[in-house]
């Protein structure tokens, strides 16, 4: 076998080892077997090559996703966002405050163990007012029904936990004030809103537990804080 | 596993969460939009693509621009990959072709492998460095080496030896991507390895030289 058709044999193959006439070309030939093995060098670090990867600039994914968003393959990265939050931002912020919300939460669980006489009481402030077409009235007029009977209880009770210097007398003060809170931002969503029926409940819902906490201050009074 | 279906439009997903999504999970996101599966898909396969448009084209500017369409493309029709194929080849084969094709459309030097680029190739038998040994490459050189002189060859020689040496496709294949028979796409990756070779023996040459000159200049202090 001459150099030339070596050469030939060589730009055919497609990998794999090379014919046995042309192997044994390469024992005889010495320029011939380098030219093979410098194939095979090249061969073998071009395969290294292709596991090497360069590092784009990262201005290349800006520009792709600006390009991306602007023919709206990408979609609801701020959709998603607005989709998320709440139809009334005004009412229902008021729950993202931790400690609003931690507050609430104490409240519930403070008035659990009488919320069987203080809704008595409540139901009896309200319904001896209120006929029951009253009842299905507008928020107005039951809330300053209900809010007269809060109020007047309250001072009373208020009047009872000054005279009473106590851990328990703090408490329930401290829990009054979060109500009253409570109370005036709900007051001031029915007002903005008064087609919301979720916020009349959670306004009625806070008069209840302003009543409970009442319940107990005047239960205390009576003990002498001795409870 | 973010449901998108749940809320009837693209759920965020949290940046943390970006870089925990499977590429299978990102598919199926950037299916339906989601920014956060694309950015996973993009940092998944980002370096592989534009390591690819930079060994084809030799020049950084123009690598970002055909990653960048090549990305621009695959998104584009994400939505039609049925899992048939591995990702990743579906996307290696589509930049490939938008490299080619943008070789094509644009001025950049384009080697038709229908010619030959230097008649003196066609001479027989391996072409000899006059008054110099052919010098073994194996075990000089090393793939900086080997990278550098990719880099110096022409156009249409690169395009060959980088689709079939380094990324591994076939002749027939490399006929049908570059539109030339397979005899050709044979010929110009054997001249194109002949070219590297001559390349890496001069590359060879130069170390020594220097090395000599360095214990000379040593010797004589």
């Amino acid at each position: 076998m001459k150099c030339n058709e070596f050469e030939r044999i060589l730009e055919q193959q497609e990998g794999g080892p090379l014919p046995k006439a042309a192997l044994a070309h390469t024992e005889d030939c010495g320029t011939c077997r380098v030219l093979a093995a410098d194939f095979d060098a090249i061969h073998g670090l071009a395969l290294e090559l292709a596991t090497v990867d360069a590092d784009p600039p990262e201005r290349m994914w800006i520009s792709l996703r600006n390009q991306l968003e602007a023919e709206g393959v990408i979609r609801g990265s701020e959709t998603a966002a607005r989709s998320v939050s709440p139809a009334n931002p005004g009412w229902w912020t008021v729950f993202q405050r931790p400690a609003v919300a931690g507050a609430f939460l104490g409240l519930v669980l403070a008035a659990a163990g009488t919320i069987g006489y203080l809704s008595n009481f409540a139901q009896t402030a309200v319904q001896s007012q209120l006929t029951p077409a009253q009842e299905a009235s507008s928020v107005p007029s039951a809330e300053s029904v209900f809010k007269e009977e809060v109020l007047s209880v309250g001072s009373d009770s208020f009047a009872g936990l000054q005279r009473q210097d106590t851990a328990v007398t703090d408490s329930i003060r401290r829990n009054l004030q979060i109500v009253d809170n409570f109370i005036a931002v709900c007051e001031k969503s029915v007002h903005e809103q008064p087609d919301n029926q979720i916020a009349r409940e959670y306004l009625y819902g806070a008069y209840q537990q302003k009543a409970e906490l009442l319940a107990t201050a005047m239960n205390h009074n009576m003990t002498g804080g001795l409870q | 596993m973010v449901d998108a279906s749940r809320t009837g439009t693209v759920t965020r997903t949290r940046q943390s969460t970006i870089g925990e999504m499977t590429e299978a999970e990102a598919i199926s996101l950037a299916q339906q939009g989601d920014a956060g599966a694309f950015e996973r898909l993009y940092r998944l396969h980002s370096r592989r693509v534009y390591a690819l448009c930079l060994r084809m084209v030799g020049n950084p500017a123009e690598a970002e621009d055909l990653a960048q369409d090549a990305f621009l493309q695959l998104f584009r029709k994400i939505g039609t990959f049925r899992g048939e194929s591995a990702f990743s080849t579906w996307l290696h084969r589509l930049s490939v072709n938008v490299v080619l094709m943008k070789l094509r459309k644009k001025t950049l030097p384009v080697t038709s492998l229908e010619e030959s680029t230097d008649p003196e190739d066609e001479a027989n038998g391996p072409r000899r460095e006059i008054g110099g040994p052919d010098l073994l490459l194996t075990g000089s050189i090393d793939r900086v080496h080997l990278e550098r002189a990719v880099e110096q060859l022409p156009p249409g020689y690169r395009q060959v030896f980088v689709l079939h040496d380094v990324q591994g496709f076939e002749h027939n294949e490399i006929a049908k991507l570059m539109d030339c028979s397979i005899g050709n796409s044979k010929s110009q990756l054997h001249k194109a390895r002949m070219r590297l070779r001559e390349l890496l023996q001069e590359t060879l040459r130069d170390i020594a030289r220097q090395e000599r000159q360095e214990a000379k200049a040593g010797g004589s202090e």
